[in-house]
């Protein structure tokens, strides 16, 4: 009977570490079929996970940000005198510059109100904060400070000054996740400024995107500059998407492989602007 | 938990962690190994259950994908490391490099099997050798400091 019991033990201590998994598989393959076909919408857990972790992630970020200002502001002053003269006389070209950009400005809005276009603006953009990123290594995700107490909500345009950043996924009251443009799943309908011709670029990870479905006979050369059509009523028409790094022509297949350079640098990203309509 | 809060922030936090061109390194996988080396069976597959889950959460990645793949990950590494000497800080790199793999192989299963969109396969390669290759580099420095806080809280425990 005690050799029976012990058997039985030894087989339960060995048995055990098995059903577990399985029954932890099982649940994380229930967890995801739940996301993926019954309810693909933001879930509660990932709302609380973001209201708790993201407030510590900008305290962080805003230590960083003061130690930084304050390497820069006050120790690492080295040739600043120099680089004080050339900026000062790059003011004066760019002041030039501006002068005739204006007058060049006040004649497309007149252009604009006679042929009754729409201009590009967003009195409604809301400037936000870069103030964490996906901690999965296969995203291309980061976490901005606004959510949708600011005003925001699922599948708005985030650009910067330079171009487009990508588009909001998920929201939280005060975070919201923005998937970048160089993201596998991100697909932004675009044409090639220069000669029209159009393609979606799609994220390729490693900062870098793809134009796809870009007819064979098109003319695309290194260079040109790609932007969104204004398709799906998310990137608005005209936002910069980036340029042309390469072009490969294979010959059977019908389309170019195009490789596209984001405009906006993904790696030094801390303000953005949620284009909210 | 400690551990896997700090892990997490770090991991999170865009200052602090990014290496090359979107290259990240899988903190949290680094943590899920070491407990499964030095804790019990289930100790780790709950640990390496709830420690994917939270990356889930927080991450855009379908939930319950980290969860499955560090679960399966700290089974693995806690089997294979019954019969070694786990001391060893080569034993410790190299079931670092064994985690990254099942964690990769794991996620592409499930992605495939759920039909997520995935990256090129060339892509996916190269980015698995650079993660594993980052791994080893940071898991005697992760192992170690670990190791020096779970000794000192030890410590502090026998003094209490």
């Amino acid at each position: 009977m005690t050799v029976g019991t012990e058997t039985m033990k030894a087989l339960t201590e060995r048995w055990k570490p098995i059903v577990l998994l399985l029954c932890l598989i099982l649940l994380a393959l229930l967890l995801t079929t739940f996301k993926t076909r019954l309810a693909p919408q933001t879930s509660l857990l990932e709302q609380a996970a973001l209201s708790v972790v993201m407030p510590l992630q900008q305290a962080i970020a805003s230590l960083a940000h003061r130690l930084s200002g304050l390497w820069n502001g006050y120790i690492n002053l080295v040739h600043v005198r120099q680089e004080n003269l050339r900026l000062q006389r790059q003011v004066e070209v760019l002041q030039g510059r501006v002068a005739h950009y204006q007058e060049a400005y006040l004649q497309q809005q007149r252009l604009r109100e006679l042929l009754d276009f729409r201009t590009l603006t967003f009195p409604q953009a809301v400037v936000a904060e870069v103030i964490g990123i996906d901690p999965s290594p296969w995203s291309e995700v980061v976490t901005i400070n606004k959510g949708s107490r600011d005003g925001l909500r699922k599948d708005i345009a985030v650009a910067t000054h330079q171009g487009l950043v990508g588009r909001t996924i998920e929201m939280a009251p005060h975070y919201a996740t923005v998937l970048l443009v160089t993201d596998r799943r991100s697909a932004v309908d675009a044409l090639i400024q220069r000669t029209r011709a159009r393609g979606i670029v799609v994220g390729k990870a490693r900062r870098l995107c793809e134009l796809r479905y870009v007819d064979l006979h098109a003319d695309i050369q290194v260079g040109d500059t790609v932007v969104a059509t204004g398709l799906g009523e998310v990137y608005p028409k005209g936002l910069l998407i980036g340029t042309v790094a390469a072009v490969h022509q294979k010959p059977q297949g019908l389309f170019h492989e195009v490789e596209v350079q984001p405009a906006v640098d993904l790696a030094q990203l801390e303000e953005v602007l949620a284009l909210v309509p | 938990m400690a551990a896997v809060l700090i892990a997490l922030l770090v991991q999170t936090s865009p200052l602090l962690f990014t290496v090359g061109p979107g290259l990240r390194v899988d903190l949290l996988l680094v943590v899920v190994v070491y407990f499964s080396l030095f804790w019990g069976g289930e100790r780790a597959l709950v640990l390496g259950f709830l420690t994917g889950l939270c990356q889930d959460a927080l991450s855009s990645e379908v939930l319950g994908l980290s969860a499955l793949s560090k679960s399966l990950t700290a089974f693995v590494v806690h089997t294979l490391s019954r019969h070694v000497q786990v001391q060893s800080l080569i034993a410790q790199v190299l079931f670092t490099c064994v985690a990254v793999a099942v964690d990769t192989l794991a996620r592409l299963v499930v992605m495939v099997v759920f039909q997520l969109p995935l990256l090129a396969l060339s892509i996916m390669l190269s980015t698995f050798v650079q993660q594993t290759l980052l791994s080893l580099l940071l898991a005697p420095c992760v192992c170690y400091g670990l190791q020096s806080a779970m000794q000192h809280g030890r410590v502090r425990q026998d003094k209490g």
